[in-house]
């Protein structure tokens, strides 16, 4: 959906989307392809409440780099955030959503891509978890498949940047050397307004609902594709994040996260009562 | 004919069909989708029912809610009949509310309908609560493809149709907004007539009016926000409205009123609910918005919703008690629809299930 009348926050920027959240901008900052994200203050909200939101998502979203960054979790490089008005401007990642290449693999039969890319989800959501922080929004668009470096074409042109950047900043923790279309898909994380560090006595069922909201997120996405989460959860479970002898990237932690996950899900099934 | 009795209403309403005219072939105005072309006309004859108030401070049983169901359907269904100008002979097919719902009201209407079936010698639909509202609601607002809001006392989701089936794509991960409503008013001693969500809402409404009069902004007693991508929790809300917020009403030196109290919990559980449903909505690209369930009559969610809905060119539909209020013309109206695709439920099938989630049914009347 087009809002004709929208300025852009920042010269030479063009509308991208309007979500649900906010605008999404495309444009370019100091010379390299970036997205500015807008998150609009909503009239149907009270004041306080609108005003609180948007600042605790904006600073979550800002703050997603550097902490994804400590852990090897590719996320989009910020360059510039404005809370007041709710604006984070950040690098754009040449690739398409996982939503796309899931849907696309499974459409062209290619089980092989579709295991590979569910696999690099299950990885990635481990490390996050793993580090103690919770997404808050693990759907399947708001995970980008990196188009392979050099050679790959960027989503929005401009692919150098980009790419140079990526490979600074996922640490070597996966990314294959000159990786291919065909080898093992690199992954990185959008969209951390919702994201947060899990107060350590919520850990589990902040897990346990971050996977869970992962899982209807696929359900309802990929309800063709149940092969996908399955692999997704097995790659979760045997993620090397989950070395640790204790504390939150423990085998332990983890189990004591999927049988919360089995809680969470049943508390679902509950909750289909009457009325 | 349909009958309904999953919560506390139980309702008997006949649904006619009738096949577009050879001569219009275009009759319905709205010329939407290839679905909506052509296609005849279903009218609501007769729409009887019955709602069983349960005693102040407690909310309804089972058995008593049972109780009341029994008594009154087969007054209901002779009433549906006589008001539409019918006889048994004239049914096509029966159709019930399986599930989802309480057990004993839900199987006392089960044994109504397939009473009537057999005297009929008709056979029986089985039919999803949640079904019955979209399809009514879809039936009365031109046959569109709305984002649905399904919130009452025991559900909150929210719905889209997708690949033959309609889709949970968010909902609420503990407790129903209608649950959540109905124990805070239990808790500050709102009362249930004539429903403990109306009650809050005027009482918000009362709050609000105070303050623009005085020209004050409203105070927003703090309550957890909880959005978890397309889901929501609400357990929070209600431990912390009840524990301090019962106690900042009660203590003699804070400003805490209940209509303050009142004014918070629908502001922020009614800003998630909105949240959630635009999401969907970016999401689904749909353009409309249907609310139904008890807790869709609140005028401030109307409101709200109405608010989010023109940012975005949208409509909202609501408010309208033919597919907003549990009845039994909406069990015949989703139930028609699976008729004319030729479902019917063989009479060992017509056991009820009080868990049945909306994304089990097949909606083979939408493929």
């Amino acid at each position: 959906m087009t809002t004709p009348d929208a300025a852009p926050p920042l010269p030479g920027f063009s509308l991208g989307a309007q979500g649900a959240e906010g605008r999404i901008w495309y444009g370019e900052y100091l010379g390299r392809p970036a997205v500015a994200k807008e998150r609009f203050s909503k009239a149907y909200r009270h004041r306080k409440l609108d005003e609180m939101l948007t600042k605790q998502r904006t600073v979550a979203e800002a703050r997603a780099f550097h902490r994804m960054g400590d852990i090897g979790v590719r996320a989009p490089k910020v360059y510039l955030t404005d809370v007041a008005s709710g604006l984070v401007v950040m690098e754009r990642l040449p690739g398409v959503t996982a939503r796309q290449a899931i849907i696309e693999a499974h459409a062209a039969g290619d089980a092989t891509r579709v295991e590979a890319v569910a696999r690099a989800i299950g990885d990635m959501v481990a490390r996050v978890h793993a580090a103690g922080f919770v997404h808050g929004d693990l759907t399947t668009s708001n995970m980008i498949v990196l188009a392979p470096e050099g050679g790959g074409e960027a989503a929005g042109g401009g692919s150098g940047a980009a790419a140079a950047a990526a490979g600074e900043a996922a640490a070597a923790a996966e990314a294959p050397p000159g990786g291919s279309a065909s080898g093992a898909p690199r992954l990185a994380l959008i969209d951390f307004g919702l994201s947060q560090r899990a107060k350590a006595s919520q850990l589990l069922e902040e897990r346990g609902v971050d996977l869970y909201v992962m899982e209807r997120a696929f359900t309802s996405t990929h309800a063709t594709c149940p092969e996908a989460f399955d692999a997704t959860m097995e790659a979760y479970a045997g993620s090397g994040a989950w070395s640790a002898a204790k504390g939150p990237a423990s085998a332990q932690s983890r189990d004591g996260t999927l049988s919360h996950l089995q809680r969470v899900r049943a508390r679902g099934r509950k909750r289909m009562a009457f009325g | 004919m349909g009958i309904e009795g999953s919560a506390n209403k139980v309702g008997v309403g006949l649904v006619r069909y009738t096949p577009p005219s050879e001569s219009s072939s275009s009759s319905d105005g709205d010329g939407g989708s290839g679905e909506s072309r052509g296609r005849g006309t279903y009218e609501t004859l007769s729409n009887p029912r019955k709602t069983y108030i349960s005693p102040a401070g407690q909310g309804f049983l089972p058995r008593e809610t049972a109780w009341h169901h029994q008594k009154h359907v087969p007054a209901l269904a002779k009433l549906a009949l006589e008001e539409a100008g019918l006889s048994l002979g004239d049914l096509d097919a029966v159709c019930f509310t399986q599930g989802p719902g309480m057990g004993a009201p839900l199987q006392s209407c089960a044994i109504a309908a397939r009473t009537i079936a057999q005297l009929a010698g008709v056979p029986m639909v089985a039919v999803n609560h949640c079904v019955g509202h979209i399809e009514m609601g879809r039936a009365v607002t031109g046959w569109g493809d709305p984002v649905v809001l399904y919130v009452s006392g025991g559900n909150t989701q929210v719905i889209c149709y997708m690949a033959g089936r309609y889709r949970i794509f968010g909902e609420t991960i503990d407790i129903a907004v209608g649950n959540c409503l109905d124990r805070f008013a239990r808790a500050v001693g709102l009362p249930n007539d004539p429903a403990p969500g109306y009650n809050i809402e005027v009482a918000a409404r009362k709050y609000a009016a105070e303050c623009a009069a005085a020209g004050t902004e409203p105070e927003l007693f703090p309550l957890p926000y909880s959005v978890k991508g397309m889901d929501m929790s609400l357990g929070g809300i209600l431990s912390q409205l009840t524990r301090d917020g019962v106690k900042a009403m009660k203590d003699p030196d804070s400003p805490v009123t209940v209509e303050q109290l009142c004014y918070a919990l629908q502001e922020t559980v009614f800003a998630m609910l909105i949240e959630v449903t635009e999401r969907a909505m970016a999401h689904s690209g749909a353009k409309d918005i249907l609310i139904v369930g008890g807790v869709g009559c609140n005028k401030h969610l109307q409101h709200m919703m109405g608010v989010m809905c023109s940012e975005r060119g949208g409509r909202v539909f609501g408010m309208d008690s033919r597919f907003a209020i549990d009845n039994g013309a909406m069990i015949a109206q989703a139930g028609i629809l699976a008729f004319q695709h030729g479902t019917t439920t063989p009479m060992e099938a017509t056991t009820v299930t009080q868990r049945f989630r909306t994304d089990t049914v097949d909606a083979i009347w939408r493929q």
